[in-house]
């Protein structure tokens, strides 16, 4: 695949349960190493996306490709190359942190000498080298966090899709996570995350505003906020939702 | 392959890192084996009597006696409470009373035939039937033994009908111990609860936490997140059977006079057949009380269908029809061939057919409804 | 009292349940299902047991027996052989549950002592059927006449076997034996289990549902937002368990109406009387589930040790199926301690019987006593729980 082309492509992606519009043909393209961001409050359709995106979901209509797979169609062969981390953190909470990677690399398909180096790896990058033999139950919050991460790209994927990830994580903790990211970003790792934090939207090398199942508006940053004539992705936010 | 391998690892790393689940899988079951085995009996025994003696002649007592001696009543005698005789069964002192009427014995001597009166608390329908059975047979026996000892004057007595006595054996289970009947089925009984409703619990656990969505999105194929899930327990199950069949027979004394290994293996397909449904049940229950709930009912009646407790060729046609597709109802035949009768694989070939086709069937609905990309 | 922070807990409780569909069709649909199963589909009198017939003697006697046996409902003679050797083999088959084999010389024996031995081969694989079907043929075959005219009709009324006492002919019996039955004339299991199952309905929403539940915030953490305020241990309790006594009470209700209408089952004694002896064993019940779930930490195991310890042996040794005075002394103990067996007296002797309190009353108190017992130390180990967790994380 080429590095410079999109590896995401969404196009008219929508869905419905029963009658409610939860997702209504949204569009967007995502390239290679990128950055991009779902921005939007609860409700606004961020997840269902993702979730779609991610296989888990069957679109009502519309359609796209992830890594080069169709979403409706090759749902299975998308999922080799993503990484997903959820906005619940699935761990398993009566393993220790050690077994919850163990776990997953296995199931990702990496062999045991693979999984030792990358957990050695992500344990330097991700800091949970003391908590490695602790259950997960009893990990604060921002560690949790971070071997969720952790499990989600420990097979290297090319790209990851990040659910709200910071929820409830304390301010530190939440910087010291988009450090993360954006190595990751800087290896070349395709990074879409759903966030309703503003300040977060920022870091994000382009991003969208989701609001009532649309985009109401997409862009870098900067584009967006000469766009709204607003000094933050707050003030831009609260633009198009009053306006809308 | 490895992705079913890591699945079951995680799977019984979790089931042993709770204390309190490991005992209830094992210790418990093997508790209700004691319990139950001898607690659940169809036999009638001690069976509170009460005997009204009307007559106070020694043919009446000679009566009396014959049931006192008897190892199914208890017998108290009262004084003639007239009509309140009633009144003894419905405070629950007797569950029987029979009353030796006036001149009884002296009808016995001048061959006139005479009456006892047998009052019985109906309730419990079982035990009351039973109950007058023994009751007949034994007024039966001394009318018959008076009888043939001749000792009346009367003429009419030596044209006694003539009696046909009964001589019993009972094959394969001399003592018609009901133990040796109840306990393998217990143990299927258990081993059902163990593999249908721990591994649809497990399934519904991992949803309702969010690990199952973290195992969607991972390339592993449904069929191996279901082998992931039931293997485990299959292991367990097994083990539980093994252990429970171990107890029965070195505390219980049960017999097997089969073949051990076509148990197994016929356990085996038995387990298939119940994970499938645990698998089946866990597609339909969203939450883990729902599971339990929706399982309990369906081993209720598969409980209730499997011609342990009830025989099944006395249910309606359209009953037995029902319970060709119950699990439980082969493997108690299988374990009563197996433990009492020695039967092999030709007699239970139709019972292993029927699991296969059961488990067969039962998982690949389960795995069709196991979606991995919902809606 | 201050109950002002209860009714928002059982409210919410309550929005639980509701929410459940499934979980409440179940629990409805379950005694109804076991009611039609007992009523319609279980049924422990024999009938047209198959029975093999080898006959070596062949005289008018020898086949008057066999003819009379095959004329009964009880039994139908499905093989006649020429070999007792065969015996085996058919029960291998299962063609046969039992076998009669009528030896040579029974007519000589008939004549000339007045008594002649049949031999019964019975298979005993099944020990449940296997003693109902010796009941039965002994007593068929054993209180028989034979010769003298036609032979007394098979008699023996609904359920009470085949004894030959109950109707005379002219072989009449020198003894007759008169059933009078008692509060089940007609000796119906359905009138047996249909009390039976309220007691294991409500056993299973009082102690059952109630334990998972609370396990269940205590698993999802929900239980600390409580904790957090000023809500005081028996508000918890009373809070969560009410809509589950609502609940059960309102089932065991339907269940007896249901029992009550389409079943027949009679109803002899006072609705308001047993409405309260059932409130009395669903606080035991209640009681029960509390205890249970301060001995869990998840649902899973709410759920197995429920089984375990209170539906099962509620089911197996309170006397609902399987006679309490057959069971072994330890067994009969554990028995009397169950609040289910004391409650099934009570709910029996209700219905069945038009009991009052004068005659329940050593069951009424030990069911007050049991429950009190129970509730005393559920809310003892549950007020310790909060503690050692309120407060400091």
């Amino acid at each position: 695949m080429n590095m410079n082309e999109h590896s995401v492509i969404v196009k008219d992606l929508a869905k419905s349960f029963g009658d409610f519009l939860a997702v209504d043909r949204v569009s967007f393209e995502v390239r290679a190493g990128e950055i991009f961001g779902l921005l939007g409050a609860n409700g606004a359709g961020k997840t269902t996306t993702i979730r779609m995106l991610a296989g888990l979901l069957r679109p009502s209509s519309g359609g796209g490709s992830v890594g080069g797979w169709d979403i409706n169609t090759q749902f299975e062969n998308i999922k080799k190359s993503i990484g997903y981390m959820s906005q619940r953190f699935s761990l398993y909470n009566d393993l220790t942190v050690k077994e919850n990677l163990k776990f997953f690399g296995g199931v990702y398909g990496l062999g045991r000498a693979q999984v030792a180096a990358r957990t050695a790896e992500l344990d330097e990058a991700l800091g949970l080298a003391e908590w490695l033999d602790r259950r997960t139950a009893s990990l604060p919050l921002g560690f949790k966090q971070r071997l969720a991460l952790g499990a989600a790209i420990l097979h290297k994927p090319s790209i990851v899709f990040l659910d709200e990830p910071t929820s409830g994580v304390d301010p530190i903790a939440r910087r010291r996570f988009w450090e993360l990211i954006n190595a990751l970003a800087a290896d070349g790792v395709t990074i879409i995350v759903t966030t309703h934090y503003m300040d977060e939207a920022e870091y994000c090398n382009r991003l969208c505003v989701m609001h009532v199942a649309k985009i109401v508006s997409l862009g870098s940053p900067a584009e967006l906020k000469a766009r709204h004539g607003a000094h933050s992705i707050e003030d831009v936010f609260i633009q198009l939702v009053r306006g809308a | 392959m490895k992705g079913v391998l890591h699945l079951v690892r995680k799977e019984l790393r979790q089931i042993f890192r709770d204390p309190t689940m490991l005992r209830i899988i094992f210790l418990m079951p093997l508790m209700q084996l004691f319990v139950l085995g001898y607690a659940v009996t169809f036999d009638v025994k001690n069976v509170a009597l009460l005997m009204i003696d009307r007559d106070a002649t020694s043919a009446s007592r000679g009566l009396i006696d014959r049931f006192a001696h008897n190892e199914h009543f208890v017998v108290k005698r009262i004084a003639d409470p007239g009509k309140g005789i009633e009144g003894y069964l419905r405070r629950g002192e007797a569950v029987l009373a029979v009353v030796i009427p006036k001149h009884f014995g002296r009808s016995l001597e001048t061959g006139k035939p005479t009456e006892v009166e047998i009052l019985l608390d109906g309730q419990n329908s079982n035990t009351a039937g039973i109950a007058l059975g023994y009751c007949n047979r034994i007024i039966y026996r001394f009318a018959s033994d008076r009888a043939a000892d001749g000792q009346s004057r009367s003429p009419r007595v030596t044209r006694a009908p003539r009696f046909i006595e009964p001589e019993t054996r009972i094959w394969y289970n001399p003592e018609l111990k009901s133990v040796y009947f109840m306990i393998p089925g217990i143990i299927a009984i258990l081993l059902t609860i163990i593999t249908m409703l721990l591994t649809g619990l497990a399934i519904v656990k991992e949803r309702e936490t969010g690990t199952l969505e973290q195992l969607l999105v991972t390339p592993l194929k449904p069929w191996q997140i279901i082998a992931g899930k039931t293997i485990p327990f299959a292991m367990l199950g097994m083990a539980e059977m093994a252990l429970a069949t171990t107890v029965g027979v070195l505390w219980f004394g049960i017999p097997i006079v089969g073949n051990v290994a076509l148990l197994a293996l016929l356990g085996l397909t038995f387990i298939l057949a119940t994970l499938g449904l645990g698998v089946l049940i866990s597609t339909m229950a969203g939450t883990q009380q729902q599971a339990l709930f929706i399982t309990w009912f369906f081993l209720q009646i598969f409980i209730l269908l499997s011609g342990l407790f009830y025989p099944i060729e006395n249910m309606p046609r359209v009953v037995q029809t029902i319970t060709a597709i119950n699990p439980l109802r082969y493997f108690v035949a299988i374990n009563r061939e197996i433990f009492l009768k020695g039967g092999g694989l030709g007699v239970l070939w139709p019972e292993l057919r029927s699991l296969l086709v059961i488990g067969v069937c039962v998982f690949g609905f389960a795995t069709m409804r196991f979606h991995k990309r919902a809606g | 009292m201050k109950g002002s922070r209860i009714p928002p807990l059982a409210r919410k409780e309550f929005k639980h349940i509701l929410r459940d569909p499934r979980s409440l069709w179940i629990v409805f649909m379950l005694p109804i299902v076991m009611m039609f199963l007992f009523g319609y589909a279980i049924d422990l009198d024999l009938k047209d047991v198959r029975l093999g017939v080898c006959d070596l003697s062949r005289t008018p006697q020898s086949r008057e027996l066999v003819e009379a046996i095959d004329a009964s409902s009880y039994f139908s003679v499905v093989v006649r052989y020429e070999n007792p050797g065969e015996t085996g083999g058919f029960f291998e088959r299962r063609v046969i549950r039992a076998g009669v084999i009528i030896p040579r010389d029974f007519a000589r024996a008939l004549e000339r002592e007045r008594r002649a031995a049949v031999g019964l081969v019975i298979d005993g694989s099944d020990a449940n059927s296997a003693s109902i079907v010796q009941n039965y043929l002994e007593t068929f075959i054993a209180t028989r006449p034979i010769g003298g005219g036609g032979g007394a009709a098979a008699g023996g009324d609904a359920g009470t076997g085949p004894a030959a006492g109950a109707s005379g002919a002219s072989a009449a019996p020198l003894i007759a034996a008169r059933p009078v039955v008692f509060y089940n004339r007609a000796l119906d299991s359905t009138n047996f289990i249909v009390p039976g199952l309220v007691a294991i309905v409500m056993m299973m929403l009082g102690a059952l549902l109630t334990s998972v539940t609370i396990a269940r915030e205590k698993e999802t953490g929900t239980m600390e937002q409580i904790l957090v305020s000023p809500i005081r241990p028996f508000e918890v309790i009373a809070g969560k368990t009410l809509p589950y006594l609502v609940l059960a009470f309102s089932i065991a209700m339907i269940v007896v109406t249901v029992g009550h209408f389409w079943f027949k089952v009679p109803f002899v004694g006072s609705v308001v009387a047993l409405m309260l002896y059932c409130l009395l064993y669903l606080f035991a019940a209640l009681a029960l589930g509390i205890l249970i779930s301060t001995l869990v930490s998840t649902q899973q195991v709410a759920m197995m040790l429920s089984l375990m310890v209170t539906l099962l042996p509620s089911i197996m040794l309170s006397g609902f199926i399987f006679p309490i005075a057959s069971m072994p002394r330890v067994l009969q103990f554990v028995s009397n301690i169950l609040p289910a067996t004391h409650f099934l007296v009570i709910v029996r002797g209700v219905m069945l019987k038009g009991n009052v309190l004068g005659d329940l009353w050593p069951h009424v108190a030990a069911l007050v006593g049991i429950g009190l017992l129970l509730m005393i130390l559920a809310v003892k180990r549950f007020s310790l729980k909060l503690g050692a967790k309120g407060g400091r994380a």
